[in-house]
């Protein structure tokens, strides 16, 4: 399995854009037609994003490192441990050898450029909302392909874990960074674990022949969690 | 002297609609008929208030809410010249974001209604280092200090700035907000309020200058 970093720079097709469209609308809650603002915030939302088309070219970096050894609380690679009880868990029970693939994606600084043009609050508010959505579309394009990829050599992937959520703190950023020479694609990291340019994305994910879950949400039972992305199902 | 004829209308309407071009339109024709200013500012007001609780009963968006803010301050900024003119507010507030934290939109939502609502706002940005939150409150004579942070590794800064307003400018009240704050913990950083949103923070800073 290949551990050298690589670096995609995606592009932001028309279909990429129409969903990008569909969800920054879902987010704004706009769209509907009815308010007074409708047609104005519609325009707006169409200038951000024939803007954000025309001005950012978001980059994605990542690698995969095989799990040198694995704790009930942390999953240890060459760059460093994950430290994460619930990570930990989906790691001990995956099946054959595991590896950890490490990621960042970005937006760049030309989408800060964007965001400090604006001066208008709802046009900064808009141009937030879709940069954040572009940050989470690109992260996800990167995962549908490199699921792909893994499953084309026999592997399975869960789903990408960021650090600050879950039981994986936000100085878990140190790892990923460590992992990756983020500097290549434009991303630094805050002594504060802040990525700048701010639309940034870290995450892992894990790999191996068998991942018996996506998340580990299958078997956490904090039923009451706000980012919960599956049932419980007690696996494993 | 209060203005009733059709000018005054089409100001509330352009209000209503957000439209700040049409509503640029009205205000020269308000001060060409005599329209007193402080009229205008409470139309321009009341329809914030209108667009306000629209939301507070999820009636309406937040763009929606921030077209008519954007609408509300650029009013407000063309009629300030106008002969009679005073704001609803005599008071000033100091806001910024906290060291180490670049997100500011949050900030600037929260300083765009202090504006609207008639305080005089010194706005520092973002990523302000400790020691310019009390010097600006010193200097401008606020009585309101406004933080925000929007990260937990970087809200607890704010113990170290609300520590430093009490010993050199006691006399300012101190309102925070962001994220990953709390009412429990901004009482523990020892502030004297918090405002979970934009639409409570005017509430909250009234009550907190009442007390």
């Amino acid at each position: 399995m290949n551990t050298q970093p690589a670096i995609l720079s995606p592009r932001l097709t028309r279909t990429f854009m129409e969903h990008l469209k569909r969800r920054s609308r879902a987010t704004l809650g706009t769209g509907r037609n009815v308010s007074p603002g409708a047609a104005r915030l519609e325009r707006m939302l169409n200038e951000a994003l024939d803007a954000v088309a025309r001005e950012v070219r978001p980059k994605v970096m990542y690698r995969m490192l095989p799990v040198r050894s694995l704790t009930g609380k942390s999953i240890r690679t060459d760059a460093g441990a994950v430290k994460s009880v619930k990570l930990a868990r989906l790691a001990q029970n995956c099946r054959g050898d595991v590896f950890v693939v490490f990621v960042i994606a970005t937006l760049g600084e030309a989408f800060e450029d964007l965001y400090r043009r604006e001066t208008s609050l709802s046009g900064q508010f808009i141009i937030d909302a879709v940069g954040s959505e572009c940050a989470e579309l690109v992260t996800d394009g990167w995962n549908n392909k490199w699921n792909s990829l893994i499953k084309r050599r026999g592997h399975e992937c869960s789903l990408r874990f960021s650090p600050g959520y879950c039981d994986w703190k936000l100085e878990g950023q140190t790892v990923i960074f460590g992992a990756l020479d983020a500097d290549a694609i434009g991303v630094t990291l805050t002594k504060d674990y802040l990525m700048i340019p701010a639309k940034s994305i870290s995450a892992v994910a894990l790999a191996a022949k068998k991942v018996p879950a996506a998340a580990p949400c299958a078997f956490c039972r904090s039923r009451s969690c706000p980012w919960r992305r599956m049932e419980f199902t007690g696996v494993p | 002297m209060t203005g009733t004829g059709p000018t005054v209308e089409r100001i509330k309407n352009a209000a209503k609609s957000r439209d700040a071009q049409v509503l640029e339109q009205c205000l020269a024709g308000a001060a060409h008929e005599g329209i007193p200013a402080m009229q205008v500012r409470d139309l321009l007001f009341g329809e914030l208030e209108s667009v306000r609780k629209r939301l507070m009963s999820n009636d309406t968006s937040i763009p929606e809410f921030l077209l008519t803010l954007d609408c509300v301050l650029d009013g407000l900024d063309r009629i300030r010249s106008y002969p009679g003119f005073t704001p609803r507010v005599d008071c000033t507030v100091v806001i910024g974001v906290v060291e180490g934290d670049p997100h500011d939109l949050g900030k600037n939502v929260i300083a765009g209604i202090y504006r609207a609502c008639g305080y005089r706002v010194i706005d520092l940005g973002r990523n302000v280092p400790r020691e310019a939150f009390t010097k600006a409150v010193r200097d401008e004579g606020a009585v309101l200090l406004a933080l925000s942070a929007m990260m937990s590794t970087t809200m607890v800064v704010m113990r170290n700035i609300i520590r430093d307003a009490r010993i050199l400018t006691p006399a300012a009240k101190i309102i925070v907000g962001g994220a990953p704050l709390s009412a429990e913990l901004a009482r523990d950083y020892g502030a004297d309020t918090y405002a979970e949103s934009a639409l409570t923070v005017i509430e909250k800073t009234e009550e907190v200058l009442a007390r």
